[in-house]
């Protein structure tokens, strides 16, 4: 009854949930501590699709981490107030659906393969 | 011509009439919970068909004062509930309930609690009131809680069509009182209903062994990984942000996906965007979070 041997995964899935719930409970009204919560959500959430590249089998591993590497990009232009022509909400959005992408896949693929603990990878 | 669908607004006017007029039904209601969880609590342990009975009774009910208003639609819908419960139960075995584990107990009682005091609908002289005269058992989404707290806390009677039954109707009654009739506090509900669905989601194996893996006392099954469970938890928390988003999305006025960030989603200013967003954002973070967290506690 283990989870992911790999502990940066946790570490960051878990800095991940904090951020998610963050920017629910705290909202737009009270900007900074919304905007720390949503820059961790979108990181780690990037992050974590990265990591899970060690964690999961191909073909779906290499997936994650484009998934990953396309929202952390995203989050880099996002920061620097470069829209490329898609607008403040558009850019954003290339952040936030990659992400929900791993997010669904990455549910899908842990519910139907066993998980090997000793190794720690899926099979 | 006036329409043949009651507006938002007769629709909370009829459930407040409801919630007033009945109260002394109300406080049966609390009466009848009250004495069955004392009784779970000095360890007597009812069939599993009389358990499923005593459920479905306050579902029929709703439906009864559902048609005397009339509001067809619920008094239909509650029928069906109470119905298909009893149905369930008459294939239930007749062996005793079995009390779910600490972590299921807890979302459980909240629900229970939750419904208890449903805070809506009464107009109370004072908040005691809630205590004693919630209208449980007279409207809808009151009882769901009531109903799913106690499946929650019984295991759900090892049973995936008592948790679809629950789970499906909580979800629909959820939503619909967040996003139609703007009661807020609805999103506990939907909550709730999720953590029932996911004794019916996770499979047999998963209701036979406690949703823990645990092996019950009357089956000898295999364990459901925590690694399923994780899928699960993340899955259905990315299915359920994205039909929120949209919803929100298009119930805010003039919502433009180029110009407009997401968290404008959540800004208090449009209802009930804001609500759906947020409380979507939420149960979407606390899913990844006690997932990540219940790993990082087992890892060794």
């Amino acid at each position: 009854m283990r989870g992911f041997k790999s502990k940066p995964l946790v570490a960051v899935l878990l800095l991940a949930g904090i951020g998610v719930a963050g920017v629910g409970i705290l909202t737009e009204t009270m900007l900074g501590p919304h905007l720390i919560f949503s820059f961790m959500a979108f990181f780690f959430s990037g992050l974590a699709a990265i990591l899970s590249f060690k964690v999961i089998n191909s073909p779906f591993k290499y997936i994650a981490a484009v998934l990953g590497i396309v929202a952390l990009l995203a989050l880099v232009l996002f920061v620097a107030g470069v829209d490329l022509g898609l607008g403040h909400g558009g850019i954003q959005r290339m952040i936030v659906y990659p992400a929900l992408m791993w997010y669904l896949d990455f549910g899908a693929n842990l519910m139907t393969r066993s998980f090997d603990i000793q190794e720690g990878t899926l099979r | 011509m006036s329409s043949v669908y009651p507006t938002t607004e007769e629709i909370l006017a009829s459930l407040s009439e409801l919630a007033n007029a009945w109260r002394p039904l109300a406080i049966f209601w609390h009466l009848y919970f009250a004495a069955f969880v004392i009784a779970l609590i000095y360890s007597f342990r009812p069939s599993k068909r009389v358990s499923c009975i005593i459920l479905a009774m306050p579902f029929l009910s709703v439906s009864i004062l559902a048609w005397s208003i009339p509001n067809p639609f619920n008094g239909t819908i509650f029928a069906v509930i109470g119905i298909l419960l009893v149905a369930v139960s008459v294939k239930l075995p007749r062996e005793s309930i079995q009390i779910a584990p600490l972590w299921a107990m807890i979302p459980g009682a909240l629900m229970l609690i939750f419904g208890w005091i449903y805070p809506h609908f009464l107009d109370a002289s004072s908040p005691l009131s809630f205590l004693y005269s919630a209208p449980t058992g007279l409207v809808p989404c009151p009882t769901l809680s009531m109903g799913i707290g106690l499946a929650l806390i019984l295991n759900s009677l090892v049973s995936r069509k008592v948790s679809l039954i629950l789970g499906i109707s909580g979800m629909a009654y959820g939503i619909t009182g967040v996003v139609q009739l703007g009661v807020s506090i609805d999103w506990f509900l939907f909550l709730g209903s999720m953590a029932i669905m996911l004794f019916a989601f996770v499979g047999k194996q998963g209701i036979r062994s406690n949703f823990m893996g645990r092996t019950t006392r009357n089956h000898n099954v295999v364990p459901i990984s925590h690694t399923m469970k994780g899928g699960v938890l993340f899955f259905v928390g990315s299915v359920q942000f994205m039909i929120a988003l949209t919803i929100a999305e298009v119930l805010y006025p003039n919502y433009n996906l180029s110009t407009n960030p997401l968290s404008d989603l959540g800004a208090a200013v449009f209802q009930p965007s804001s609500n759906i967003f947020n409380g979507s954002v939420i149960i979407f973070g606390l899913k990844s979070l006690a997932y990540s967290s219940s790993s990082a506690l087992t890892s060794q």
